[in-house]
């Protein structure tokens, strides 16, 4: 028989990871539950909201455990998601104990994204793909896709090790838009807007609009409007970059631009 | 509809999935989740208006987002996200953003309000499909 504080900081950190990388609401206390539940700790109780886990139980000598963790809003990473899914999963069915369990989270939670060129170029096809997606025409596409490399770069190397998420998305906003304008103003373009609607899809928060989505159907109503917040800003931080550019170059050149 | 829509939603999702970390084996299904979402939505749009083809190709996504969940054994958020990207109102938003800074008020309005009434049909789509038991998916699979 494990110690219940045992049990729960491991069903903690399991939700704590999970919680980092993009899950809804209602999958982290499911499975923290089902941790704890499956090793026998009794009496616990869970609150999740998107940026804390609280957690609290008792031991078998009446002793409390409780424990508060924050945890910020982060970006997405599912394939850790997939992977605690996963490792729920067996330990119902009884593969692990708890020190194994331990040592599979370490794993998870250290395991590698993909390299880094390959991030680039999905960003890049990304951008290409969905210029072409919002009625653009090819040329717009490899134009695109030429701002979603800058774009890759820019993310990888500059904006997540140290960028804030307002100031990252503002400048993303603009170098994307720069870029575009610049292709535009030299002819290789034809489409201004669905050049850039679909530049800055890369930047746009997917995974925690839809998860914001999710919470609010599910009924976890502060965790829903605190992911849509979060979405909402970046989605005007965006627009902000977009459009300081797209305004200089309307008084710069005299024209209108859209 | 051209083939070079086609390929574009296809690609334009599996790259999303890849950004977002999601393991290779099942970046193929995310790819047909979006394109199946794509062609609803604009299957659907001229005859029925743009907020009805949401709702239906919300609704499609989802579906086939919680089918997938089970007969790959992974959580349907993987799916979800990533076929509902080509629709997600995106560009909506950041116009109304764009007309606001501008200072045109009455675009900003209308775009803004347009895209939050595809938001809202999302929200509806997903929660409708969100409230259907999961055996219902369980016995989709023992077949």
């Amino acid at each position: 028989m494990d110690s219940v504080t045992h049990i729960l900081s491991i069903a903690m950190e399991a939700g704590k990871i999970m919680l980092e990388n993009g899950a809804e609401i209602y999958r982290v206390e499911d499975t923290m539950a089902r941790i704890s539940k499956y090793y026998g700790a009794k009496d616990q109780h869970f609150f999740v909201l998107t940026n804390g886990i609280f957690v609290s139980g008792e031991e078998i000598d009446g002793k409390a455990f409780a424990r508060v963790e924050h945890i910020p809003v982060h970006g997405a990473d599912l394939s850790k998601v997939i992977a605690i899914n996963q490792l729920s999963r067996e330990i119902s069915q009884g593969k692990y104990t708890l020190d194994e369990v331990e040592k599979k989270l370490e794993e998870i939670r250290n395991s590698k994204n993909r390299p880094f060129i390959i991030q680039v170029l999905a960003t890049a096809l990304g951008s290409g793909c969905f210029s072409v997606l919002l009625n653009g025409s090819l040329r717009d596409g490899i134009c695109s896709f030429i701002s979603g490399i800058v774009l890759g770069f820019f993310i990888t190397l500059i904006f997540k090790p140290y960028l804030s998420k307002i100031s990252g998305n503002i400048i993303g906003g603009m170098l994307v838009t720069l870029i575009c304008v610049l292709c535009k103003h030299f002819g290789f373009a034809d489409s201004l807007t669905s050049m850039i609607g679909g530049s800055v899809i890369p930047l746009v928060p997917g995974v925690a609009f839809v998860n914001g989505i999710r919470d609010i159907g599910d009924e976890d109503y502060i965790s829903g409007s605190v992911r849509l917040l979060d979405a909402m800003l970046v989605f005007l931080c965006i627009a902000v970059g977009v459009a300081a550019v797209l305004i200089c170059y309307g008084k710069l050149t005299g024209g209108i631009v859209l | 509809m051209s083939i070079n829509i086609i390929i574009a939603a296809f690609f334009g999702t599996v790259a999303f999935a890849i950004l977002y970390d999601i393991p290779s084996r099942y970046c193929f299904v995310c790819g047909l989740c979006g394109l199946m979402g794509w062609i609803i939505y604009s299957l659907l749009t001229p005859p029925m208006g743009e907020l009805v083809a949401v709702f239906i190709a919300t609704i499609g996504i989802a579906l086939a987002s919680r089918f997938f969940a089970v007969w790959q054994k992974c959580p349907e958020i993987v799916f979800l996200v990533s076929g509902i990207f080509p629709i997600v109102p995106g560009a909506g938003i950041y116009w109304t953003a764009y007309y606001l800074v501008a200072g045109q008020m009455t675009q900003a309005a209308d775009s803004g309000i347009g895209a939050l009434k595809i938001c809202l049909m999302m929200v509806l789509g997903i929660a409708i499909v969100h409230e259907l038991p999961q055996k219902l998916f369980s016995i989709i699979r023992r077949k």
